[in-house]
């Protein structure tokens, strides 16, 4: 089973993007609503790849980034930056703290799920 | 697929998230306005307000409401021109954001009601700026440093006299799976104290931990029970004081209600001496098989005592729909504010009462109508400074919000301190309008004139208050939902409208039958089915009425004969050719209520029906249908048992045609 | 007559002493009432009937919000009923948390009376059970019965319909 761990605090998007995920087949979601949250979840269970919201309170999502690729056990993991900022100063700072992917929201309920399954295909 | 149709599952989340966010920017805005630049706070404000748009306007593109988008998208961009370093400069207006949130307000209030989404190019392009230059990236704090406004709570903190306490968290599998996560942690040092900072740190392996900077008011310590819950701390130094108190959520305003956990507890113990109550009767149920006898006292204690138990749990259910009245008040107030910019008042909002709860649904209800008298009071009440100062008033006019609960009621106040009513103009419009009106109206006549339709005292339509609905609609909202309408003024003065409602309110969607001349209500998620039935496709069968029925045999109760009503009103009294059956009942054994016509569909609000004098099987409750008359509701889960007991009395009282041996003839 | 009449004809008690009535009339007697039990008169507009109610309940009404029993009181105290006329009011009275409407020929009056001036109901005193008469007073030269609201409101002893049998049976309807 592949598990995905969702990040972002409003808790009707995290069900937006598990709802546009199902397609994938055999997968397990966690759930985290803030950025301190996202580190809990990772610690705690085998997450095979991320999806992150940037702009949380407590935490931005730019800040769990640095945090994650700054360690040995996370510097690997997939992680996908979903986020409303389409321009491109976001997205390059995204980039450089070590994203694997920057998409932008709101996005197509058929589009998301071939993304992340070419991610989780490439891994 | 539409995005609209792909996650139309979750639209009373998107509603209920989108009113959240809506409240934190109300919240935000007024925060902001009082307090002025106060730094570092005005710049977590304005981060605050950032994320609410942000999140609107993700979801909102997410179920393609395009024109909430665009909105939320359009204040963001000019909330990034007007604060470029991430607070707003002293002295500058925030009109824009509180003219921007109303609007979105309107634009889901739209969406809701399934009407058509709001134009809002006018707003979009006016509020434009040049391109925006975009903030920037948010710095991490070094580990163990303080941002900003981190410091200033920990001086703030200090001043007061709390202590500062260092803690770790490790979470642990088994502890997240238990609740006892990072976020259950923040919530419970909140309650205890002022979280001052949280920082994440890697452990050996895939580990993390969690160090927290608390400041604890005098008194306040940590509990030792918490450090077998991966908590580590040692022991605090002295220090005293007074707590922080956490911050309260915005209620949700939709089809969802948040319910506090002491609320669900109640609800389940209730259930818990139902179910006690319910095996008690099981055993001298297996008592009285076993050749015991059946004990009537003890029966009927039980009986008694289950009476009680549901009477208990249902009024327990109604109070989860319970909500705060300051909900409401606070969007008043943001209301009020509006309009008294608009027409150059100066007003000031009292408010008391706002912890009296009331039925979400009727605060929902009655919204609209609460806010047409306070633009009413701002507009037309309360004057202009300077005619205040010349009659010797403050330059500040007040309004006043008040609620108070007197047993199954709630009262709300909405006072101002303006020009009141003068009762002669009034009148002598009136009369102008051709009205019949006494010489000098007390203040209930002057109500009514008021409420009178398309009464009007302004000829020019005051934008701020003429949205559409007059006094007339005000007071036929609140009647309504069980409510009424009452004012006092006095002129030069002020004037006092109070709104009394029910507590508790429930609507449902019935349908309305005729039967012997009297027109009944039925709620339809109490109907199965509706048949049209031929009178020469009912059949006898020993003692009862029948019709086939999906392949079964469906007992017909005949609502007209039960209720006596076989002389209603030259309706066809005797048989019909064919008449509609309610099929009801379960649909292992339903039964069919035969009634004289359908009279449509109605949402109807349900009025209780308590008082002994009239509580007879089969009326539920009752209900007003537009015309002030009032209409039964019929119960019909006790109309099938009343149906199945009048069978078997008929059949012990033995009928001249059963074929079943009975034990005597009547 | 006037009120100030009634309450200066009502005997020496001094004005202090007095509590407050309402005067209506019921098949040509008048009756008195403390005004703290009713909470106010209303005209009487449509009244929905409930089948199988008691037959001194002629239904229900929406007063303020409330839906409220009505219970004509010429049938209650066993006086024959009367088409309801345009002087007819509904006295709507609250006792113990319920609220009741009593349907009366007509109310307009108001007046003073002293409690000790009460006189217990003589005996034998037509079509009216001795308990719902608390007693009877003079106001003016006239004889006033006062009521005692107490066992008005009780269901007790009030005949409930009970429904008919032949509701599920076909052909005539029998008498319950």
């Amino acid at each position: 089973m592949t598990n995905i761990l969702v990040v972002d605090d409003s808790a009707t998007m995290r069900r937006m993007v598990m709802a546009a995920l199902r397609g994938l087949g055999d997968v397990g979601f966690h759930e985290a609503q803030s950025g301190l949250e996202a580190i809990e979840r990772l610690s705690v269970h085998p997450v095979d790849l991320v999806l992150l919201d940037l702009n949380m309170p407590d935490m931005h999502g730019l800040e769990v980034l640095r945090f994650l690729r700054a360690h040995r056990a996370f510097e690997k993991l997939p992680v996908v930056v979903l986020t409303t900022r389409g321009d491109e100063e976001s997205r390059a700072a995204a980039l450089g703290e070590g994203a694997t992917l920057y998409l932008t929201k709101p996005f197509a309920p058929g589009d998301l799920a071939p993304r992340v399954r070419e991610l989780l295909e490439r891994g | 697929m539409e995005p609209g149709q792909f996650f139309g599952g979750l639209m009373d989340d998107y509603f209920a998230e989108c009113d959240e966010h809506l409240a934190s920017l109300r919240r935000l805005l007024m925060e902001l306005e009082q307090d002025g630049a106060a730094r570092p706070f005005a710049e977590e404000r304005v981060r605050g307000i950032f994320r609410a748009l942000h999140t609107l306007k993700g979801l909102s593109g997410m179920v393609g409401f395009a024109e909430s988008e665009a909105v939320a998208h359009a204040l963001e961009a000019w909330l990034r021109g007007a604060a470029p370093e991430g607070f707003v400069p002293p002295g500058a207006s925030l009109d824009v954001l509180f003219e921007g949130t109303a609007l979105l307000e309107r634009c889901l209030h739209a969406r809701r009601a399934d009407a058509a989404p709001l134009e809002v190019e006018a707003f979009v392009s006016r509020i434009r700026r040049a391109p925006p230059r975009p903030a920037g990236v948010a710095p991490a704090p070094a580990a163990g440093g303080l941002s900003a406004a981190e410091a200033l709570r920990l001086e703030a903190a200090l001043a007061r006299g709390d202590r500062v306490q260092e803690l770790e968290f490790v979470p642990t599998p088994e502890g997240v799976a238990r609740g006892v996560g990072v976020e259950a942690v923040r919530g419970r040092l909140s309650e205890r104290g002022e979280i001052l900072q949280v920082v994440p740190r890697v452990l050996p392996g895939r580990g993390v931990a969690f160090r927290f900077v608390v400041a604890l008011a005098e008194g306040r310590d940590l509990p030792d029970a918490w450090r077998a819950d991966g908590l580590s701390w040692e022991a605090p130094r002295a220090g005293p004081r007074e707590e922080a108190a956490a911050p309260v959520p915005g209620a949700a305003a939709s089809n969802v209600v948040r319910v506090g956990l002491p609320r669900l507890d109640e609800l389940l113990r209730m259930v818990g001496e139902l179910v006690i109550s319910r095996s008690r009767l099981d055993d001298l149920l297996r008592g009285s098989w076993n050749g015991g006898g059946v004990p009537l006292d003890a029966l009927e204690e039980i009986n008694a005592g289950m009476e009680r138990q549901l009477r208990d749990l249902r009024e327990g259910v109604m109070r989860v729909r319970l909500v705060a009245v300051g909900e409401a008040f606070e969007r008043m107030r943001f209301v009020v504010r509006d309009v008294a910019v608009g027409a150059g008042k100066e007003v000031r909002v009292e408010m008391r009462g706002q912890d009296t709860e009331l039925d979400k649904l009727v605060v929902e209800r009655m919204l609209e109508p609460l806010l047409h008298l306070v633009r009413n009071a701002v507009s037309h009440g309360i004057e202009l400074p300077a005619e205040r100062e010349a009659a010797g008033k403050p330059r500040q006019g007040r309004l006043l919000l008040a609620a108070s609960a007197a047993g199954e009621r709630v009262r709300i106040e909405v006072a101002d301190d303006g020009r009141g009513i003068d009762p002669g103009a009034v009148a002598a419009r009136a009369r102008a309008q051709g009205l019949a009106v006494a010489d000098a109206p007390d203040d209930a006549a002057l109500l009514e004139i008021l409420c009178t339709p398309g009464f009007s005292t302004r000829e020019v339509a005051d934008l701020a208050s003429g949205r559409g609905i007059g006094m007339d609609v005000v007071r036929s909202t609140l009647r309504a939902l069980g409510g009424e309408l009452s004012m006092a003024s006095e002129a030069g003065r002020g004037t006092r409208f109070a709104v009394e409602l029910p507590l508790t309110l429930m609507i449902v969607d019935a349908l309305l039958v005729r039967i012997g001349g009297q027109t009944m209500a039925v709620p339809q998620p109490a109907l199965l089915e509706v048949i049209q039935v031929e009178a020469d496709e009912v059949v006898t069968l020993e003692n009862n009425e029948v019709v086939r029925y999906r392949g079964k045999v469906l007992p017909l109760l005949r609502l007209r004969r039960l209720f006596a009503l076989e002389d209603g009103g030259g309706e066809g009294s005797g048989a019909r050719a064919s008449f509609p059956v309610l099929v009801v009942g379960s649909e292992a054994q339903p039964t069919g209520l035969a009634v004289d016509r359908l009279a449509g569909l109605r949402e109807i609000v349900v009025r209780p029906l308590a008082d002994p004098l009239v509580s007879v099987p089969g009326i539920a409750a009752a209900t007003e249908l537009g015309d002030g008359r009032v209409c039964l509701i019929l119960d019909a889960a006790a109309l099938v048992q009343l149906g199945h007991r009048l069978r078997e009395a008929a059949a012990v009282s033995g009928g001249a045609s059963s074929s079943r041996p009975t034990a005597g003839v009547a | 007559m006037s009120v100030e009449e009634n309450a200066a004809g009502a005997g020496a008690a001094a004005p202090a002493a007095t509590e407050p009535f309402i005067l209506f009339e019921l098949a040509g007697a008048t009756y008195a009432v403390r005004s703290a039990e009713i909470q106010q008169l209303e005209m009487v507009e449509a009244v929905t009937p409930v089948p199988n109610a008691p037959a001194a309940v002629d239904g229900v009404v929406s007063v303020r919000g409330q839906v409220i029993p009505v219970v004509n009181l010429r049938a209650r105290f066993g006086f024959e009923r009367v088409a309801v006329g345009l002087r007819a009011r509904l006295l709507v009275a609250r006792r113990d948390g319920r609220t009741v409407g009593f349907l009366v020929d007509s109310a307009r009056e108001f007046a003073r009376i002293d409690p000790a001036s009460i006189r217990p109901p003589p005996e034998g005193i037509t079509g009216l059970n001795g308990r719902y008469l608390e007693g009877t007073a003079q106001l003016g030269g006239r004889l006033v019965l006062v009521l005692d609201m107490t066992d008005l409101f009780s269901p007790d002893g009030v005949e409930f319909a009970s429904p008919s049998p032949a509701a599920s049976e076909p052909g005539e309807s029998l008498d319950p």
